[in-house]
């Protein structure tokens, strides 16, 4: 440790300017990764303004006399930026830091314009489903995982009304997702013709779906929609929602239109869908043989207009 | 009278003598029994037919046969309406229709022979538009108690009066008749006697009836009429007391109509019998006898 001499005098010593430069570095960087992998930034800026925490500082630093303080900035100037090893101090805070942020990476949720308000649930894949965060429109909603570059942790990340996706997280990345066009993917709606939901109504049929090799049952199905891809609190949109009401108002069955206002899903794991699967849709009479039947591919889903994928089931005609 | 004045009071008629005539004959018990008319029923239309399996369908269907039947028997208790198979006949086909804007029908025919066209069809309306859409298509179970409703309460309208038209001019009601000995004192009657038991069939006692038969000349019909008395059956070697009628026109394939009592000694040459009603005429008089006597 040296005493600074010269810090009234015309030449700045190295070591201060370089433990300066240091610490404003490692300030920077903490703050600048702060800012662009958490939600943190509003938190540590609070604190570190006037008007949060350090205003009761300044308020104790009011009281301390001038002289006192001054010797206390004598000693500070001493110990942190006219002491050579305070840069190693320094040096080794923003390794250990760099070398940290290197197994870390966020998920990034924005919703960008809306109406109403949204919560947000981000949870690593096979882990339980964390809390809901709220989402509201203009907000955003980030979440820091743990990851390495050897395998890269998978996140889900749900907003309700909308299917779930799947984020691949690698160190030092940030997983942008924007509500609602990231949350459009490959997805199947299916419902039956009028004349099918009329004969299942009051006499329900099995109901059997088939994605490549993997298989679910639905007794008792009654003629509801059916999500087929994602799980049953997504919204159906409104334009088609607005299309089904005309086919039920002009068949003279507007009050059936809960029927399919309001899918079921697919109990159990429910398919990721990707374009080009084939998918099976069979009605199952009592002896287990098949009533009406469809097979269809799964299309892509690129913007809004194609989400989701609506196929039908209808009676047989011959 | 009344059948000479208006057609509609005419199907009245009919429809009120029929009605009597049911009540009066009760349940036909074993016996002579009248001849069979095959009822069949298919469900026939895709959306509904292929809802059940085969085997459901096909025990739903022989259900429903056997159910349309009875109510038939009941409504024309002169033929014995029984459930029969597509290759019987006569036949009275029924079958399930949707047509425009989701409306169902039942739909009838009755075939009389093979390779012959349906003699008459009829539709009944089972659900009317927007039926379906309110309620839903019922249960299969629901759906076979309102087919049976509807069809037993089409068979209690006048309207059923031209299927029992239908059926009397086409649907055999016996396939034998047996001439009575001929008085040898004038006058000379051509009577006979119809295998078709007289407590059974005494609302037939004032009806007419049309004989097709075949003889040494070609074919010829007859027309007869019912007595109102019963003779025994057969009068050679009685077994029941049977319908008793009076040939009254003898009418060849060729050739003008003359008087049946020309022809006393052909009535047992004749072959290839077949007797159907040309006119029911209820006889509420011979009914009330048969119920004093027993």
């Amino acid at each position: 440790m040296t005493a600074d001499s010269s810090s009234t005098g015309a030449t700045i010593p190295k070591t201060f300017v370089s433990n300066f430069c240091a610490f404003l570095f490692l300030g920077a960087s903490v703050l600048g990764w702060c800012y662009r992998y958490t939600d943190w930034i509003e938190i540590v800026g609070g604190f570190l303004s006037l008007a949060g925490i350090l205003s009761w500082l300044a308020f104790v630093l009011k009281v301390i006399p001038e002289k006192r303080m001054e010797e206390f900035q004598t000693w500070a100037d001493g110990i942190i930026f006219n002491n050579a090893r305070a840069k190693w101090f320094v040096l080794g805070l923003l390794v250990i830091g760099l070398v940290g942020a290197s197994f870390l990476g966020t998920v990034e949720v924005t919703w960008v314009a809306g109406e109403g308000n949204r919560s947000v649930r981000i949870h690593k894949v096979g882990k339980l489903e964390g809390e809901a965060v709220p989402l509201m429109p203009g907000g955003v909603v980030r979440s820091l995982f743990l990851t390495f570059w050897t395998e890269p942790t998978k996140a889900r990340v749900k907003v309700n009304g909308f299917p779930d996706r799947i984020a691949e997280i690698k160190p030092w990345q940030r997983y942008e997702l924007k509500v609602p066009d990231s949350f459009y993917r490959p997805v199947v709606l299916f419902r039956p013709t009028v004349d099918l939901l009329n004969m299942l109504r009051n006499e329900p049929m099995s109901l059997s779906v088939k994605v490549d090799s993997q298989s679910w049952m639905i007794p008792q199905y009654d003629g509801r929609s059916l999500w087929i891809g994602c799980d049953a609190d997504v919204e159906v949109p409104e334009a088609k929602r607005e299309i089904w009401r005309a086919i039920l108002t002009a068949a003279g069955q507007a009050e059936t239109s809960h029927y399919w206002v309001r899918p079921l899903t697919l109990t159990g794991p429910i398919p990721d869908l990707h374009p080009g699967q084939v998918i099976e849709v069979t009605l199952l009479r009592d002896d287990r043989s098949a009533y009406a039947s469809r097979k269809f591919s799964v299309l892509p889903a690129p913007d809004r207009q194609a989400f989701p994928q609506e196929e039908n089931l209808d009676v047989p005609k011959h | 009278m009344c059948q000479n004045t208006r057609p509609s009071c005419r199907v009245c008629s009919r429809f009120v003598l029929l009605t009597v005539a049911v009540l009066c004959l009760g349940s036909l018990a074993a016996g002579q029994a009248p001849l069979p008319v095959y009822v069949v029923f298919e469900f026939q239309e895709p959306s509904i037919a292929t809802k059940l399996s085969d085997a459901v369908r096909e025990s739903k269907q022989k259900e429903m046969r056997g159910r349309l039947a009875a109510k038939l028997l009941s409504r024309f208790p002169f033929w014995s309406f029984q459930s029969g198979g597509p290759t019987d006949y006569p036949r009275v086909h029924v079958w399930l229709e949707k047509h425009s804007q989701d409306e169902w029908q039942v739909h009838l025919k009755l075939l009389i022979q093979q390779n012959l066209p349906e003699v008459s069809g009829w539709q009944i309306q089972l659900y009317p538009p927007g039926e379906i859409a309110r309620r839903g298509f019922p249960s299969t179970a629901q759906l076979l108690d309102e087919i049976e409703k509807r069809f037993e309460e089409y068979l209690g309208e006048q309207s059923s009066n031209d299927i029992l038209e239908k059926l009397e001019q086409t649907a055999p009601l016996s396939m034998e008749v047996a001439p009575l000995p001929v008085s040898p004192q004038p006058p000379q009657r051509a009577l006979a006697v119809l295998p078709l038991q007289w407590d059974k069939f005494c609302a037939l006692a004032s009806s007419e009836f049309v004989i097709s038969a075949r003889w040494s000349q070609g074919r010829v019909s007859i027309t007869s009429k019912a007595t109102g008395e019963s003779a025994d059956y057969k009068p050679d070697n009685p077994q029941f007391q049977g319908l008793q009628i009076e040939h009254i026109e003898w009418s060849p394939q060729t050739g003008a109509p003359e008087s049946a009592a020309g022809h006393l000694q052909h009535f047992g040459q004749l072959t290839q019998v077949v007797v159907r009603i040309k006119r029911f005429t209820f006889d509420p008089a011979s009914c009330q006898s048969v119920s004093l006597v027993q």
